[in-house]
């Protein structure tokens, strides 16, 4: 990853603003592309920076901060942003200004947030966005009374349209030069019995962290009136002993003492103060019902909306699984043409094999995702830029809260039919933590296209095509259940997770703005598509790459002797071995030791299974649809019974293991990078392996009773 | 809200989820039937019903079509019959179940009446038979699914509290000044909030996105499952589950549009 140049930085901006306030987009029209993503340290929130674009000799570094609605925090990203504003973290050294985006179409609610950061003291600029979509909805807000009120610069713009951005860059530049200490910035007014009581926790603050006047103060009644800002502070433990909780207790009982009910005390007095500005700021001049509400008449219609929901994604599907062939057969291409010339290039040896079938064959198997991956984004960020998506979490919720989730998971788990992998990345849209790893963990359940090819091999070969109800044919059928499987087995996972994480945990919620329609910029989508891409080559490339030549060292070791055949050879290596090993272990499911090989190495990635089959059987260039490997699979017979190795309950129960197990090491290096443990990666590959042996286990079992096989 | 008492009786719930489940096994096997006959191209309904050379087909006889058609009536109108009643009782709007109840119907006597069309009148009305009984699959799984979805969602807006809600409302004169729970407002009305109960989890975070006491507030719409639904307060919209909205007491208001 390039470094930004550190040097000359003369300055350290935040951005800050509520969800769907555009701050991303201003966030590009202010740096254009430069910008750098990374993690914040020990978490996974990411945090994106770039340097302002134009000033001549002043660099300004732009920080974006994840959106919030408030300084009390609800999730990690929450806590992330408001730790850094409120001066509880020192991440920003050279903090000189925090430019706060609000939607003007939704001034009241957005100024909640404002008027909590102006408070704090800090040098604040108000980029007031969306001035277009105000006007639309017949308002006309009255800019400079607006300053006048807060005491702080308002700059109007539409950053969507690149529309009075340079005059934002303008004044930033203006204000970050500004040498001033002291601001005057306006404040919540409060009556002196609420100061009184405000006052020791003041001094506490002010005693025990870094935070200083007026901050302290306007965080001392935040502290006093929710419960939640107060544990805010005492996980941040800089007094563990629980001082702070006796001078709140106390404060508060001097409070209900003279009748002042203190529970959410300074929102209550807040949003007083916001209608006051409001109604000396906005002007409603005319009123009709908005286009919005129009558009979700048809969308999210009782019997429309699920239709249009389904009939939507099924074309993002339908287009995932025919667009990506394309270039997903054209990097195969490339990659196989790439280690054919570094194979002739090269001198023979172990350097070239490593090369080859470890690093080169590992980088493939990564880069055979990123179409997918790609395309799945575009149209998620498509679909999530125009406000649709809030709508699906809408619509799906009460459906997916019986398995313990809301509809946040909605998208995350569909995602997860294509590949897990963008699946697991689009989980950061859920704010319950416990909800967020629960859909981590099933969403591997659901049937990736990867499994695909290993479904396609076993029906092909095994599944006799029979017509069922003249409509359907057997082959589909079995496809069709396999898919069912994945779910069943995912919504069963979800509710053992569900009691299994104990109902300490906080309770899931759906308090979620429904964000008005927007047209999408195409920009920002690509953007964002660009982004997830690189996450997912450097990060979780690197732990695939590792895996890979692991996996490669196993199927290449001890060296063959030079005139045995490759079958032969993949015998006597590491992996044969350990295929002989755990021949007793999975003899139960009707797999044999060749299967139990194919069953390590596919541990890479699933597809490898056909190729690993086709190298023991000797097969040349294999694959699924490859009439001679499945010729050689239904000719494969025991030694010692003369049976027929394969019968369509071996591929049944082969079918069911794949549909449940967690063969798939991009999977695991996604939801290590996502939680930021090895422990929730673990944990999957041991549920789901288990589940799949079970589950191959009772079919096979199961049908040798009823006679089958 | 009409409801015909059927989702508070658990024994009628579980007979038309029965029903439900055994007329989705006749959609399907009325799609079979329909494949094993004939397919979507005009060309294959006139050699089905005018018979093929090529494929050894007989034209279908008067007597065999009239003992067809003779079984079919009284089938189709009892099954049209009892999806389109059950739909009376769902809470979709007049217009919607109006619609439905007449393409049911429409479409049942088309699929019907087109066969004979084609046998003894002309072949050129093959396409009505294809759109015949396209169009009532499609009504046919429409309903089903509505029904479906109508039998599953969340029957909790029926409770106690609506009952002497829905009494006011009949008499004409809705309580202004009573205090309610949000979740009993039906869509497109409004109210201003009086309090919310300090001891929920939630309620913090319900008055930090502006729902404070004298806030006006507007129901918007439920969600197609009839949970969470969707609020219009400070000029924006917010999604809210209804076990989160019971904490907010409100003060209905007469609309303002």
């Amino acid at each position: 990853m390039e470094e930004i140049k550190t040097k000359n930085i003369s300055a350290d901006i935040a951005l800050v603003g509520n969800p769907n306030s555009g701050k991303t987009s201003l966030f590009n029209a202010l740096t254009g592309l430069r910008q750098k993503v990374a993690n914040y340290p020990g978490v996974t929130v990411e945090k994106k920076t770039g340097m302002l674009k134009g000033g001549a000799g002043v660099e300004v570094k732009v920080y974006d901060l994840p959106g919030l609605y408030s300084l009390v925090p609800k999730s990690l990203d929450d806590k992330i942003a408001a730790d850094i504003i409120t001066g509880r973290s020192t991440e920003i050294e050279n903090l000189k200004l925090i430019v706060v985006v609000a939607d003007a179409s939704n001034l009241s609610r957005n100024l909640y947030l404002v008027t909590q950061i102006i408070e704090l003291g800090a040098p604040v600029l108000l980029a007031l966005n969306m001035m277009d979509s105000a006007k639309t909805k017949g308002l006309e807000i009255d800019v400079a009374t607006l300053a006048k009120e807060l005491n702080i610069p308002v700059v109007p713009l539409t950053a969507n349209k690149r529309n009075g951005s340079q005059a934002l860059r303008e004044k930033i530049f203006e204000l970050v030069a500004d040498d001033r200490n002291s601001f005057q910035n306006a404040s919540l007014r409060v009556d002196d019995e609420i100061r009184k009581a405000t006052a020791p926790i003041c001094d506490w603050l002010q005693a025990n962290t870094h935070v200083t006047s007026p901050a302290s103060c306007s965080e001392a009644l935040r502290v006093l009136s929710n419960d939640k800002a107060l544990d805010t502070w005492i996980r941040n433990c800089y007094e563990p002993n629980g001082k702070l909780q006796t001078v709140v207790k106390q404060s508060r009982e001097n409070l209900a003492r003279k009748n002042v009910p203190w529970p959410m005390l300074e929102t209550r007095l807040r949003y007083q103060w916001i209608d006051d500005i409001c109604r000396k700021t906005v002007r409603q001049i005319k009123q009709d019902r908005s286009f919005s509400e129009k558009i979700d008449t048809v969308l999210t219609h009782r019997l429309l909306g699920p239709f249009i929901f389904l009939f939507i994604f099924a074309l993002i599907f339908q287009a995932i699984f025919s667009w990506a062939a394309v270039p997903m057969s054209g990097i195969e291409t490339f990659i196989s043409w790439l280690g054919n010339k570094v194979e002739a290039i090269m001198p023979d040896g172990v350097l070239e094999d490593l090369l080859v079938n470890g690093a080169i064959a590992g980088v493939g198997a990564i880069l055979i995702f990123l179409p997918q991956i790609m395309f799945l984004f575009f149209f998620l960020s498509l679909l999530e830029n125009t406000g649709y998506m809030a709508r699906v979490a809408f619509m799906m919720d009460r459906f997916m809260r019986g398995a313990g989730l809301s509809g946040r998971s909605v998208i995350p788990l569909l995602s997860s039919f294509a590949c897990a992998i963008p699946g697991i990345m689009a989980t950061r849209t859920i704010q319950n933590s416990r909800e967020r790893l629960i859909t981590i963990m099933i969403a591997p359940l659901m049937s990736c296209s990867a499994r695909l090819p290993v479904y396609a091999l076993m029906i092909g070969a095994f599944i006799p095509s029979i017509a069922v109800l003249g409509i359907f044919s057997l082959p589909g059928l079995i496809l069709l259940a396999m898919y069912l499987l994945g779910i069943v087995a995912a919504i069963a996972a979800a509710f053992v997770l569900k009691r299994s994480k104990g109902k300490k945990q906080q309770p899931s919620t759906f308090i979620m703005e429904l964000p008005p329609y927007r047209r999408p910029s195409l920009h920002q989508t690509f953007l964002q598509v660009y982004e997830r891409a690189k996450i997912f080559v450097t990060d979780a490339g690197k732990i695939i790459l590792a895996i890979s030549i692991v996996l490669w060292f196993l199927a290449s070791y001890p060296k063959p002797q030079a005139d045995i055949s490759s079958s032969e050879a993949i015998k006597q290596s590491f992996a044969g071995q350990l295929g002989q090993v755990i021949e007793p272990v999975i003899k139960p499911l009707g797999f044999d030791w060749k299967i139990g090989i194919a069953l390590i190495t596919s541990f890479a990635a699933r597809e490898v299974l056909v190729s690993t089959l086709a190298t023991i059987y000797n097969v040349e260039g294999a694959d699924e649809t490859s009439v001679t490997l499945r010729e050689a699979m239904r000719k494969e017979r025991n030694p010692e019974t003369g049976k027929p190795v394969y019968t369509p309950l071996v591929a049944l129960s082969l079918m069911v293991f794949f549909a449940l197990a967690c063969q798939c090491m991009s999977t695991v290096a996604v939801v290590r990078r996502e939680t930021n443990s090895w422990r929730w990666p673990f944990i999957m590959i041991a549920y789901m392996t288990i589940l799949a042996y079970l589950g191959s286990l009772v079919v096979f079992q199961g049908g040798r009773l009823l006679g089958f096989g | 809200m009409q409801n015909g008492g059927f989702q508070s009786q658990p024994l009628m719930k579980l007979t038309l989820l029965f029903t439900l489940l055994l007329l989705t096994g006749f959609w399907a096997t009325n799609f079979a039937l329909y494949f094993a006959r004939m397919d979507i191209t005009p060309q294959s309904v006139e050699d089905y019903y005018l018979g093929s050379e090529e494929q050894f087909k007989m034209p279908r006889t008067y007597q065999s079509m009239l003992e067809v058609t003779h079984a079919h009536l009284p089938m189709m109108a009892f099954v049209v019959l009892l999806l389109t009643h059950l739909l009376i009782f769902a809470p979709y709007s007049f217009k919607t179940k109006a619609t439905f109840i007449a393409s049911g119907f429409i479409f049942s006597l088309l699929n019907e009446s087109a066969g004979w069309l084609v046998r003894f009148v002309s072949p050129h009305f093959a396409f009505l038979k294809v759109a015949g009984f396209l169009g009532f699959q499609g009504i046919l799984g429409f309903l089903l699914v509505a029904l479906a979805m109508f039998l599953i969602k969340s029957p909790r807006g029926e409770d106690s509290a609506s009952k002497n809600y829905s009494r006011a409302d009949k008499s004409g004169s809705p309580d202004l000044n009573k205090r309610i729970p949000l979740a009993l407002l039906k869509p497109g009305e409004e109210g201003t909030v009086v309090s919310i109960h300090k001891n929920s989890s939630n309620s913090s975070d319900l008055m930090e996105m502006g729902l404070t006491p004298g806030t006006r507030v507007k129901l918007v719409k439920f969600a197609p499952l009839g949970d969470p639904m969707q609020l219009d307060v400070r000029g924006y919209h917010l999604s809210v589950r209804r076990s989160e909205a019971k904490n907010i007491l409100i003060k209905r208001e007469i609309s303002s549009n």
